[in-house]
């Protein structure tokens, strides 16, 4: 789920809406020395929506402060959500364009038609 | 990296000869150092040098710190630089050696010695009856060339034909300073080091990992695998990169791969990652286009054929720089192999970047007309105003003359390095 909050559509396309076929989860090493270091690169509300995309009944508070992210179990939720969620199939949605990029076998394929280069 | 560069300082450097001397001010950060350097042997104290053994042993006596020390147990490696010792010949120089120190510590003949004292004979080309120097001193400890045998390609489970060998997979991800807690993204991925050839290397040195792969037949699972013993099974790519993570344990840091379009991003511009370590497309092999082909999921691409316009190669290296413009953090490093033609090669034809330094240009030559080099670039600023790569109009001339050099092979060569060891080369014989 890291990689659908750094991916985008064509021109500004963020943050792409991702519809599911298949979610897996996968158990991965907590490290929480990479959580910190990510969450200040992550665009948090669009995570929240992605969790909502995925509909995981996972709760994250609409805001985050300093302290938050230091609070161990803020972070571990993180890491479930950015590192052990994975869509398996499915398609990631541009906002702009409405341009649907399929994911299959895990893979996004952002590979562009030859119509949408100018 | 580990924030001890100004711990170390050289003192001589290797000169046709595979010794380095240095001080550390900190033993610790030499064990680091060598903990992940695949290009160090080993490392020992020094004690002397001087021209032959009897010299050297002489020397020897002057410091009470050059012996192994009370109740130590102690045993003697022989090593030759240009000559090789039969086992004879060893024992003879271990003999002479404690003879003439008259060491009464006890041997211990395997490695549980608690001094292990290294005698390096170094010979000149062609003149093996007298050593040029001969070095002796006490073992530190190894480097880490266990992790080229670890990720000897040959043992890996799904190769490609472009997979990247072990040691420069890992001399790769140590200029960029792979490190725990760091993302590290390889755009080519897939053309030139299929199933992840570098990102291994890069994860195994604690960096996470992510990449991107344009040519769709390489992620779908179209392209033949090149490994003999795997021919018929079905080929998975992602399966396959996830296999090799997960065979060498650092499956937690691989963070998947995208299929895309180097020249048609779909990284948003806020994210910047820590390194770029990658290995782009020499573009005669894989008739590198401009990605602006139609994708099918469907038919084989092979049938089509792929529209667009030829995208010339050297335009990949100016981009490949703006690219790290905005897809790299300050202080991030851009790695990447670069083909030159040996005759017509000067340092002016290398791409720049107002926000960008050269920090080390390494040539490996791959014959008498061209070679490659491992260009490693550091990201100094962020850039204001937008501002763009330069690409010295030689280069686009140095490459044509590449285009014209007559020995064929290279390219193979270029593209999978090593064609005598490497199994993938071999398997493409069986395949042709």
């Amino acid at each position: 789920m890291l990689t659908s909050n750094i991916l985008k559509g064509v021109a500004k396309g963020f943050p792409l809406k991702i519809n599911f076929t298949k979610v897996e989860n996968a158990s991965v090493d907590y490290n929480r020395d990479f959580i910190i270091r990510v969450m200040q690169r992550i665009e948090y509300d669009a995570l929240r929506g992605a969790v909502t995309d995925l509909g995981l009944h996972e709760s994250l508070p609409e805001t985050i402060s300093d302290s938050t992210q230091q609070n161990e179990e803020f972070l571990k939720k993180m890491h479930k959500v950015l590192l052990e969620y994975e869509v398996e199939e499915g398609e990631l949605v541009c906002p702009e364009t409405g341009r649907k990029f399929p994911i299959s076998k895990g893979i996004p394929n952002m590979l562009l038609q030859e119509t949408e280069v100018s | 990296m580990f924030g001890f560069r100004e711990s170390m300082i050289i003192e001589r450097k290797p000169d046709q000869d595979p010794f380095l001397l240095c001080t550390f001010s900190n033993i610790d950060h030499l064990k680091l150092y060598s903990s992940r350097s695949v290009l160090l042997k080993s490392a020992y104290e020094y004690w002397t040098h001087g021209s032959s053994l009897i010299d050297v042993a002489d020397k020897l006596t002057i410091s009470s710190d050059w012996r192994p020390q009370l109740h130590e147990t102690w045993r003697i490696l022989v090593h030759g630089f240009r000559k090789q010792f039969t086992q004879p010949e060893k024992i003879q120089r271990i003999d002479a050696f404690s003879d003439r120190l008259k060491i009464k510590n006890k041997f211990c003949l395997n490695n549980k010695a608690d001094c292990s004292v290294g005698l390096f004979e170094s010979y000149e080309q062609g003149l093996i009856e007298q050593p040029k120097e001969v070095f002796v001193g006490r073992w530190i400890c190894d480097g880490a060339r266990h992790l080229i045998d670890k990720y000897d390609v040959r043992k890996r489970y799904f190769i490609g034909n472009t997979t990247m060998d072990a040691t420069l997979s890992f001399v790769m991800a140590n200029m960029g300073q792979c490190q725990p807690n760091h993302i590290t993204l390889d755009p080519f991925c897939g053309t030139d080091t299929r199933l992840g050839g570098i990102l291994l290397a890069c994860a195994e040195l604690g960096s996470n990992v992510v990449g991107s792969e344009f040519d769709w037949r390489v992620l779908t699972a179209k392209a033949k695998p090149t490994k003999a013993n795997t021919k018929n099974l079905s080929r998975n790519p992602d399966e396959m990169m996830h296999r090799n993570f997960s065979d060498y344990g650092t499956l937690n840091r691989f963070l998947g791969v995208v299929g895309a379009d180097f020249a048609y991003s779909p990284w948003r511009p806020t994210f910047q990652f820590d390194s770029i370590v990658t290995d782009p497309p020499y573009g005669i092999r894989e008739s590198s286009q401009h990605k602006s082909r139609r994708r099918t999921d469907k038919a084989d691409d092979d049938e089509e054929n792929p529209v667009a316009e030829k995208y010339d190669l050297t335009n990949i290296y100016g981009d490949l720089l703006n690219f790290a413009n905005v897809y790299l953090c300050v202080g991030g490093r851009l790695v990447f192999w670069m083909p030159t033609h040996i005759l017509t090669y000067d340092e002016s034809l290398l791409p720049t970047h107002p926000c960008f330094i050269l920090f080390s240009n390494d040539e490996q030559q791959l014959n008498r007309t061209v070679s490659r080099r491992l260009l490693t670039m550091i990201k100094i600023r962020e850039s204001n105003n937008n501002e763009k790569a330069q690409v010295n109009e030689k280069l686009f001339s140095n490459f044509r003359d590449l285009y014209f050099t007559p020995n064929t092979k290279i390219w193979e060569q270029l593209n999978s390095n090593n064609a005598d060891t490497d199994s993938s080369a071999v398997s493409k014989k069986e395949n042709s």
